[in-house]
């Protein structure tokens, strides 16, 4: 019977040391996983003191991370060496052996490939072993005279660490919807007005002369004779050409201000802030028509055709020449409203660019339509003026 | 005669004597000031111009040339209402006078500048709210800033960017259907191409916000879009969002609607009442889910304060102050696993198509209270749980390896039943002992087809030891079961409830637990106290209260 026992004590330290040689990692995979490792774990030799035999189990201890598997790996470690500690020095069982604990590792018990591979049912058989074992090992805590609420005995079950977060309602609260808009404003979502436009100088375009005033007793003599003479110093050619521009500007100047008046019944702001700026336009347009007359010389095409232009249909023959023929209209409006032109962006924004275009890209319409809106927002300058003159010259050549 | 002759001559003298005016003495200076004026004319020095017909005026009052040089200067130098001064002081003064044509042309012009600051003052008032609309659109006024604008379309009804920019704020707002309408009449105004590229896209996809508001709902934890039809978000595995169930449809934030749960012992004792809180503001669940663009930006506003991140719409990860970190792992399709990092938590999910944007869980990991479970689903031909099956090892007890299984009936399309059975073998050092219980959850519906009663019963719970456990453990097994005899179940189980260990005095315990039944109900996915067998949730609703079709 001794030897019996002997021989079961011998077969038993035969059996531990074979165990503790095992490395306690998972067999090196047969090839090379291009994946990155997605589960952790660290088998472990479990003592059974009934038996004082060990059982290896391997696919318990998953964990996301290498960090967190060392982590639950050392806290099981000292949950162990707090029971070893207690049957060693309390009880004086010098033979009882702590857990072998192997280091943390990928995890190729979910490999199919490896043949450290397990399936369902050997890992569930591997719970209920280490389950059968934590359940000896409280039973020997409890003989010994420990009670069950004891530390030792009450953290022989530890859950795994569960962050709170995981643990959320599946349904959430919707969060306070408020009225006030979530994304961020910026200025350059919005679009600025192009209706006024402040950037244009209030200058008067008025296109009047100086008079001189007479020798006291001219005055009166004077006052029966013809309206206001320009100048009295100007040669008679230059006085020719000013008559020229004189008889056609004034009459148009008078044209704009009847549609300045008539524009008063107009009642949509809108519309009339429109025929306002088409009509300050004009103006301007007809200050520097008079300079350009005044300047080609009176026997100009410009001064002949301005000269030349008496009735309403020779005016108009004359500026859809200088134009466009799409000016004719707005030109003699029938209606107030009628003097807006429609918007041309391509010609308007550059005007000077569309007049000197010698590729093509604008045909003759557009220049004309172009020296409109040239004269009409700018006031040339001297060799501006000479070349416009050139370019009248040629529209009405 | 002489004297005669002599007369005359003194008589014609003094004739002749008052008609030759006495020379002017400023004549000189007068000449000087008025050429002067024409000089600074010339050179548009209208102020010095005017300086000198003034100077002029003051040697000799009232002349007409210098009243209507002056009031020309003064209007050439904009200062109409001096000229106006100046040019009625002519008429009053000379109303035939030799200037007078260029007087009222003159006066013309000056009632021409004065209609031109009229309108400049509209235009500048006009610019004023205009500014005044961004500016308040800079400071985050939505509401203010769209009056603005609204205002400012009253008084110029052609201005596109009036209109533009209602467009725009009417989009911050929510409002789609109007900020579209708005984009369009912005484009009927608009003439320039330029100001117009890109409004086709914006106009797509606001339809299709308007599409989606329609049809779409928002999962409350991402703000993931999903159809209306789907049961969970698929990108973080939240819900179910079962919008048409009338049994997710029981508690909506309405007045008159309540919901009551009373638990009751095995012998028909009130275990507890709870009232339980609403879910759904605004009524139905479809209602309070609806997606607006909105209550999207809420949810991930709401998400990005916690800590998440996105990847577009999509939700990625989490991080705190204190290092932890939780990682979504997405998939093409739906989000394929949870990873804590600090604490190796991983959970697992495995899903199917169902439809356009619709994915059904086949299987999932869930945490509740640091208890893990694995579920699998079984679905009908609706796409309609079928079957939960529920695994998980009880840390919180014994460490058993529990089984849940709920199998789903439905009648048409109301769920009317669940029945749910669990269970375990234990270990064997502990005797086996094995637990095996069974429960009904019955739906009642009204003629609305609204839930008015969820009644949830354990028909049967025993427990049966397959031998004695040794030792210690025989003693604890004689302490939770005194009459416990090996192969014969646990008299009155039911009553005491499965005890697994003790604690000192206290029983250590595995509950009913229904909490990863959470698809099924939303008022009985719950732990079952010791002894609890029955619980009943009662529903009521105001008459208007209709489900959503």
């Amino acid at each position: 019977m001794r030897s019996l026992r002997l021989l079961v004590v011998g077969c038993a330290v035969i059996a531990t040391a074979a165990s503790a040689q095992q490395p306690l990692v998972c067999p090196a995979p047969t090839s090379v996983s291009s994946r990155p490792c997605e589960l952790y774990h660290y088998h472990v030799q479990l003592y059974r003191p009934e038996t004082k035999q060990f059982a290896e189990v391997t696919g318990v201890n998953q964990c996301a991370s290498e960090s967190a598997c060392e982590q639950v790996r050392n806290a099981q470690m000292r949950r162990n060496a707090g029971v070893v500690d207690y049957f060693k020095r309390v009880r004086q069982e010098q033979q009882y052996e702590p857990d072998r604990f192997g280091p943390c590792h990928c995890d190729l018990t979910i490999d199919k490939a490896s043949p450290a591979f397990l399936t369902d049912v050997q890992r569930l058989t591997q719970i209920r072993t280490g389950e059968d074992v934590r359940l000896r090992i409280r039973e020997k805590l409890l003989d010994a005279g420990l009670t069950s609420d004891n530390e030792l005995v009450r953290t022989l079950i530890s859950p795994p660490p569960s962050l709170p977060l995981l643990g959320g309602p599946k349904l959430v609260p919707l969060p306070n919807v408020g009225p006030a808009v979530g994304s961020a404003t910026s200025a350059d979502d919005l679009k600025s007005t192009r209706v006024t436009d402040t950037s244009k100088p209030v200058v008067i375009s008025l296109d009047l002369p100086l008079a001189d005033p007479a020798a006291p007793a001219e005055q009166v003599a004077v006052a029966e004779a013809e309206p206001v003479q320009a100048s009295s110093t100007a040669q008679p050619e230059t006085k020719e050409a000013e008559e020229a521009a004189e008889s056609f500007i004034s009459y148009e100047t008078e044209r704009i201000q009847n549609v300045l008046k008539a524009s008063s019944a107009i009642t949509d702001a809108s519309v009339k802030s429109r025929i306002f700026e088409a009509c300050q336009e004009r103006i301007q347009l007809l200050s520097n028509l008079r300079t350009l007359i005044e300047g080609s010389g009176v026997r100009s095409r410009l001064a002949t055709a301005a000269r030349g232009a008496q009735s309403e249909p020779d005016r108009v023959a004359f500026v859809s020449r200088l134009f466009g023929t799409a000016i004719a209209k707005p030109w003699a409006p029938k209606d107030a409203s009628d003097v807006i032109l429609e918007p041309l962006p391509d010609v308007e924004s550059d005007p000077e660019r569309v007049l000197r275009d010698g590729g093509g890209r604008f045909n003759d319409q557009q220049k004309r339509r172009a020296l409109y809106a040239l004269l009409a927002r700018y006031q040339p300058t001297s060799d501006q003026q000479l070349w416009l003159i050139t370019v009248i010259d040629s529209f009405l050549r | 005669m002489r004297a005669h002759i002599l007369m005359v001559v003194l008589i014609a003298s003094a004739a002749f004597a008052q008609e030759q005016p006495a020379p002017d003495p400023n004549a000189e200076e007068f000449s000087k000031a008025v050429l002067f004026g024409r000089k600074f004319f010339e050179l548009k020095e209208y102020a010095s111009a005017y300086d000198q017909f003034a100077k002029a005026d003051s040697l000799r009052p009232d002349d007409p040339a210098v009243l209507y040089n002056m009031a020309l200067v003064l209007a050439k130098a904009g200062r109409y209402a001096e000229a106006q001064v100046k040019a009625d002081r002519y008429n009053q003064v000379h109303p035939g006078g030799v200037e007078k044509p260029n007087v009222t042309k003159l006066q013309l012009e000056l009632e021409f500048q004065r209609e031109l600051q009229k309108k400049r003052q509209g235009d500048q008032d006009y610019l004023e709210l205009f500014n005044r609309g961004k500016f308040l659109y800079g400071k985050n006024d939505i509401d203010g800033a769209l009056k603005a604008f609204q205002e400012a379309e009253q008084q110029r009804g052609s201005d596109p960017a009036a209109v533009f920019n209602q467009a725009v704020l009417y989009e911050k707002q929510g409002d789609f259907a109007k900020a579209v309408e708005r984009f369009r009449r912005f484009s009927e105004l608009e003439s320039d191409p330029a100001q117009k590229s890109g409004l086709d896209q914006r106009l797509f996809a606001l339809e299709n916000e308007i599409e989606d508001m329609k049809t779409k709902i928002v999962c409350p934890f991402c703000g993931h879009r999903l159809p209306a039809g789907a049961t969970w978000c698929h990108r973080d595995w939240h819900g179910p969002y079962v919008t048409s169930s009338p049994v997710w449809n029981t508690r909506p934030c309405v007045e008159g609607a309540t919901a009551t749960r009373s638990t009751y012992f095995v012998d028909n004792r009130l275990a507890k009442n709870d009232s339980l809180p609403c879910m759904s503001p605004g009524g139905t669940m479809r209602e309070s889910l609806r997606y607006t663009p909105s209550r999207q930006r809420a949810i991930q506003d709401a998400r990005k304060a916690e800590g998440w991140t996105y990847n577009g719409e999509i939700i990625q990860s989490w991080t705190d102050k204190q290092g932890n970190e939780v990682r979504y792992f997405q998939g093409p399709d739906y989000l394929d696993k949870i990873v804590s990092v600090s604490t190796g938590e991983l959970l697992d999910f495995e899903a199917h198509k169902a439809g356009e944007g619709v994915w059904l869980l086949d299987r999932e990991d869930i945490v509740i209270e640091g208890q893990k479970y694995t579920s699998r689903y079984t679905y009908d031909d609706k796409n309609r749980i079928a079957q939960q099956q529920v695994t998980y090892q009880n840390a919180a007890a014994c460490n058993h390896i529990i089984t849940e299984t709920a199998d789903y009936v439905y009648q048409h399309d109301a769920l009317t039943s669940v029945n749910i059975r669990g269970g375990y073998e234990g270990y064997l050092s502990e005797g086996k002992p094995k637990t095996d219980w069974q429960a009904a959850v019955a739906y009642t519906y009204d003629g609305n087809g609204r839930v008015t009663k969820e009644d949830l019963a354990v028909t049967s719970f025993t427990k049966t030891y397959d031998q004695r456990p040794h030792g210690a453990l025989r003693d604890e097994v004689s302490k939770l079961y005194n009459s416990m005899r090996a192969k014969r179940p646990i008299e009155n189980a039911i009553r005491s409830g499965d005890l697994c260990a003790t604690a000192g005095t206290l029983m250590v315990a595995n509950y009913i637990d229904l909490r990863a039944f959470y698809a099924m109900s939303p008022n009985l996915a719950i732990t079952l106290p010791l002894g609890v067998t029955r619980a009943t949730v009662t529903f009521t609703y105001p008459d208007s209260f209709r489900l959503p079709r």
